[in-house]
C-alpha cells in the first residue's frame, strides 16, 4: 500500500504527517500509482513553519518515484485565509461610488472597502476530521444516491463557525464557489473489493434540492487493512447549502468496514475540507 | 492654475464605463487589476474609485472560472474526454467539441482539476490534462473495479498566457473504457479557477 502524505513542521519543530489516500501499489507492469492527499495548514510562525510532500509505503522493499514528462510527484500550495479575522461580512457589494451632491459616507467606505478586504482576506474555510468516534460502513454492491454520512467529531478549522459536530454537517455561510475535499478511511476486510468517498451536497441547485453524493469513484482495496479513499469538486453552493462526508465500500462477504477514527498523523483519518473561492 | 487631470483609463466594456451585466458577476466581465497611481493634486472623481476600488476587489470576489461536465457516454482509451455541459463559464472562453479547450482569457496562473469516471471495467483510469497541445499530464491513477464506478482526478497549477494558451480534459486508461454519466453524482469534469497574476 502507498500513501500520500503532507509533512508538516511549526515552530521549527519536528514533523507530523498527515496521512491522505491509500491505495494498492501497483504491482502492475506499465501502471502507477499515484495517491494524493489536501490538508489545511496554519502556519504560526514565520519563516519557521515548513510544508512539505511526503509518502509512505508497505511493500517490504523500497520503491522508486516515477519521474516522466507526463507523471511525477508533486505539490501544489496556496495562501487561503489569514487566521484571525472578521466572519459574517457580506461578500463585496461593489456599491457604486457616490456622485455629487452625494457625499462618500464612512458607512460607503466601510462597507465597500474595508468589509470587503476583511472578507477576501478571512473568508469561510473549514476542516473536520474522525479523531474518536467509531462507525462502521456496511457493504453495498452498488453506489447509492446519497451515501452513508461519516461522523467528524473534531474541527482542526472553521473560520465561520459552519460546522455542527453533532450533525456532522457543515452549512455555506455564503454562496459561492468552494473547494471541497473529502476523504474517507476504513478498514477492509478480508473480502474488500473497493470503496469510495463522497461529498453529499444538499442544495436546490443540484437534484431538485434532495440530498445526492458527488463520488470520488471506487478504486480497489488492499484487503484485511486500512484504505483511504477521496473526492475533490468544486461546487457552486447556495448560503444554507449543506455538505456531509460520505462513505462507500464493496466487500464480496458483505462484510462491514470500520472507520479508521485519529487525528491523522500515525495513520489515516477521515477528513471533510471546504474553502470559499470564488463569488 | 487648476492641477492637470491625467487621461481617464479606457473602462472594460465601453468608454462610458458601463459593463454588461453576466448573471453571476454583478460587475460584468472584469480583468485583473492594474496597480492605480494617485498623481499629487489630481482631483479624482466616481468613476476613478470604481477603477482604483470596486472592479479590483470585485475581480478578486468574482474570479475568472469555469465548470463543465459530461453528460453523454463517451468510449476511448486515452484522450480528449468531451465535455457537453458548461455550468459556467463566464468568461466565454470555452470551445466545444470533441477537442474542447478552454482558453485563458487573461495571462496569470489557474488551478486546473479533471475528473473521470469509468463504468464497471477493471482498468488503471488516470484523469490528465494538456496544456496548448502540450504533453498530457497525468493526475491521480486508480485502479477501477468491475461493477462500479471508477474515478480519478487530476489537479494542476497551470501558468498560461491569455488569450493563447489553453488547457483540454484528458484521460490515460490501460483499456478502452465507457464513461459513466450519473449527474451530478458521477460523471467526468473539469474546473478552472483563477489563482494569481
Amino acid at each position: 500500500m502507498v500513501n500520500a502524505q503532507v509533512a508538516v513542521s511549526l515552530a521549527a519543530g519536528s514533523y507530523s504527517y498527515y496521512y491522505g489516500q491509500r491505495i494498492p501499489v501497483s504491482g502492475t507492469g506499465g501502471q502507477f500509482s499515484m495517491p494524493v492527499t489536501a490538508k489545511l495548514v496554519k502556519s504560526v510562525t514565520t519563516g519557521f513553519d515548513q510544508v512539505s510532500l511526503a509518502a509512505r509505503q508497505t511493500s517490504g522493499g523500497s520503491l522508486s518515484a516515477l519521474i516522466s514528462a507526463s507523471k511525477l510527484p508533486y505539490m501544489q500550495l496556496k495562501w487561503v485565509s489569514a487566521a484571525a479575522g472578521t466572519a459574517g461580512l457580506i461578500i463585496p457589494p461593489s456599491d457604486p461610488w457616490p456622485a455629487p451632491p452625494a457625499i462618500v459616507t464612512s458607512a460607503f467606505l466601510n462597507r465597500n472597502v474595508r468589509d470587503a478586504v476583511q472578507f477576501l482576506i478571512y473568508p469561510p474555510v473549514f476542516e473536520a476530521y474522525d479523531n474518536a468516534t467509531a462507525q462502521s460502513i456496511a457493504s453495498a454492491t452498488t453506489f447509492p444516491l446519497a451515501g452513508v454520512p461519516v461522523s467528524l467529531d473534531t474541527t482542526f478549522a472553521d473560520t465561520w463557525a459552519a460546522f455542527g459536530t453533532a450533525s456532522s454537517t457543515w452549512t455555506a455561510p455564503v454562496s459561492g464557489l468552494y473547494y471541497c475535499y473529502g476523504q474517507a478511511a476504513l478498514t477492509c476486510g478480508a473480502n474488500s473489493l473497493s470503496m469510495a468517498a463522497g461529498l453529499t451536497v444538499t442544495s436546490p441547485l443540484y437534484n431538485a434540492g434532495a440530498a445526492v453524493t458527488i463520488w470520488g469513484g471506487a478504486q480497489n482495496t488492499g484487503t484485511g487493512q486500512g484504505n483511504v479513499a477521496v473526492v475533490r469538486k468544486r461546487v457552486r453552493l447556495l448560503g444554507g447549502d449543506t455538505i456531509q462526508l460520505a462513505a462507500w465500500q464493496r466487500d464480496s462477504s458483505a462484510a462491514s468496514a470500520p472507520v479508521i477514527t485519529g487525528p491523522g498523523t500515525s495513520a489515516s483519518t477521515s477528513r471533510l475540507l471546504t474553502i470559499w473561492v470564488a463569488q | 492654475m487648476p492641477p492637470r487631470r491625467p487621461p481617464r483609463r479606457a473602462a472594460p466594456g465601453g468608454p462610458g464605463g458601463a459593463l454588461p451585466k453576466t448573471p453571476g458577476l454583478p460587475l460584468g466581465l472584469l480583468a485583473p487589476p492594474g496597480i492605480p497611481s494617485f498623481p499629487a493634486g489630481y482631483g479624482p472623481v466616481p468613476g476613478d474609485f470604481t477603477t482604483w476600488v470596486t472592479w479590483p476587489l470585485g475581480f478578486c470576489a468574482q474570479k475568472i472560472c469555469l465548470r463543465a461536465h459530461q453528460s453523454v457516454a463517451q468510449t476511448l482509451t486515452s484522450g480528449t474526454l468531451t465535455l457537453d455541459v458548461v455550468d459556467e463559464d463566464p468568461y466565454g472562453a470555452w470551445a466545444a467539441g470533441a477537442g474542447n479547450k478552454w482558453t485563458a482569457p487573461y495571462t496569470g496562473w489557474y488551478e486546473v482539476t479533471v475528473a473521470v469516471y469509468s463504468t464497471g471495467a477493471a482498468i488503471w483510469l488516470a484523469a490528465s490534462m494538456s496544456v496548448t497541445g502540450g504533453t498530457r499530464f497525468d493526475g491521480d491513477n486508480v485502479n477501477a473495479t468491475t461493477g462500479n464506478t471508477g474515478g480519478a482526478t487530476a489537479t494542476q497549477y497551470v501558468a498560461m498566457i491569455g488569450g493563447l494558451d489553453y488547457v483540454t480534459p484528458q484521460c490515460n486508461a490501460s483499456a478502452s473504457f465507457t464513461t459513466e454519466v450519473v449527474v451530478p453524482g458521477r460523471c467526468s469534469s473539469m474546473e478552472v479557477v483563477f489563482l494569481s497574476e
